[in-house]
């Protein structure tokens, strides 16, 4: 049926949610002779035929979406499905810290997606200068370049503690991702230092032998579940289990890109790209596998998966 | 890598100071002890103008300090 506008409608096709709205249209615009004399009122039935409703998200998405001014649609929808798969699989209550690392900048970037407040009591991130921040994470140039996450290792319990971060590069380096160390406790991140791994989650620093990482790619987790052994994670997958007996968690906060040495960055800081991090209570291996699909689904949603 | 190269007093005088909205000044020493200061690109363009001088500080190759294995 002609509009008179060079619109025409097939009233056949419209969906049943909209009928009852689509009939009401047809009998005014048919009462009108089969025209539209009045673009106002062209405008005003389209608007019933097709309103603009804001997408709805998850509260706690919608807080984090509103603090780090995410405007962009399928970055806030990313956002929302990450906050919902967590919740659906049991895990967001562990985390105390989640830094899902999208907008593009320092001040996006910076804020804890379990609790979006401008604070440091939120374990909301400064950054020492030298990070270069891009719509696919951030990135230190090492030297000593770290972020400060407010968060010390003591806020988990001794034997129940993770960090992971998701690794946009692939090197061999000697250097430490995130974490934090008192000679001669410590809580880090240095699973492939060298060739040589260091799996010191909650336990006093020695060596694990050679890494089982092969790449430093993706989704890495380091996790305690007990007081007697820490398991080392890629992509979901368990690549390796240590004995080591847990220690008091020290007092410290948490550095990422570097890990924290008695409050000052250590040296050997890392130059990975970061495109996620978290830091939170232990995880069961079921969990971990949870937590890495909706890591990884994210990823992917923003196109910076690897 | 190339950085700045800093006076004892030049780090001191900015050392831990916010300079943008999440980010501040760090000073980092290399093996013969002189600090030197990094910064990105993002940094280089949000860098307040008080702060313009740093921009004009001889720029050298960083060595770092010798590691020790893991500290």
């Amino acid at each position: 049926m002609g509009l008179g506008l060079g619109i025409s409608v097939d009233w056949a096709s419209l969906v049943p949610y909209y009928a009852r709205v689509a009939s009401a249209f047809k009998a005014r615009v048919e009462a009108d002779g089969g025209t539209v004399e009045s673009m106002s009122c062209l405008k005003a039935d389209l608007k019933v035929l097709n309103p603009i409703k804001p997408p709805t998200f998850d509260t706690d998405a919608q807080a984090f979406i509103t603090a780090a001014f995410i405007t962009d649609s399928t970055q806030q929808s990313a956002i929302d499905t990450l906050v919902v798969d967590l919740k659906d699989a049991g895990i967001w209550t562990k985390m105390k810290a989640i830094y899902p690392i999208v907008g593009g900048t320092a001040s996006s970037h910076k804020f804890n997606l379990k609790d979006p407040r401008d604070l440091d009591a939120a374990f909301r991130l400064t950054f020492s200068s030298g990070w270069t921040h891009s719509s696919n994470g951030m990135q230190p140039a090492g030297n000593g370049t770290f972020a400060n996450s407010y968060c010390n290792p003591n806020v988990m319990a001794q034997d129940s503690s993770h960090l992971s971060l998701y690794s946009r590069t692939n090197i061999s380096e000697s250097k430490v991702d995130m974490g934090a160390f008192i000679p001669t406790n410590g809580h880090y991140m240095a699973y492939k230092y060298g060739s040589v791994i260091y799996p010191t989650i909650n336990s006093q620093e020695e060596i694990g032998g050679t890494t089982p990482y092969t790449t430093t790619l993706g989704h890495i987790l380091g996790n305690r579940n007990n007081s007697t052994e820490s398991k080392f994670y890629q992509a979901g997958s368990l690549l390796a289990t240590y004995t080591r007996t847990s220690t008091t968690p020290i007092n410290i906060p948490i550095y990422l890109g570097a890990y924290n040495v008695n409050n000052l960055a250590g040296t050997n800081s890392s130059t990975k790209q970061f495109a996620f991090a978290s830091i939170g209570d232990g995880l069961s291996d079921s969990e971990v596998n949870a937590f890495n699909t909706s890591v990884q689904a994210f990823q992917t949603t923003l196109d910076r998966q690897v | 890598m190339i950085g700045y190269k800093l006076t004892l007093e030049q780090k001191e005088a900015i050392q831990g100071v916010q300079f943008s909205d999440a980010t501040f000044f760090n000073c980092v020493e290399d093996i013969d002890g002189v600090c030197f200061l990094f910064l990105s690109e993002q940094d280089t363009n949000n860098l307040p103008t008080e702060y313009a001088y740093l921009l004009e500080l001889p720029q050298e190759e960083f060595v770092p300090p010798v590691q020790e294995d893991i500290i």
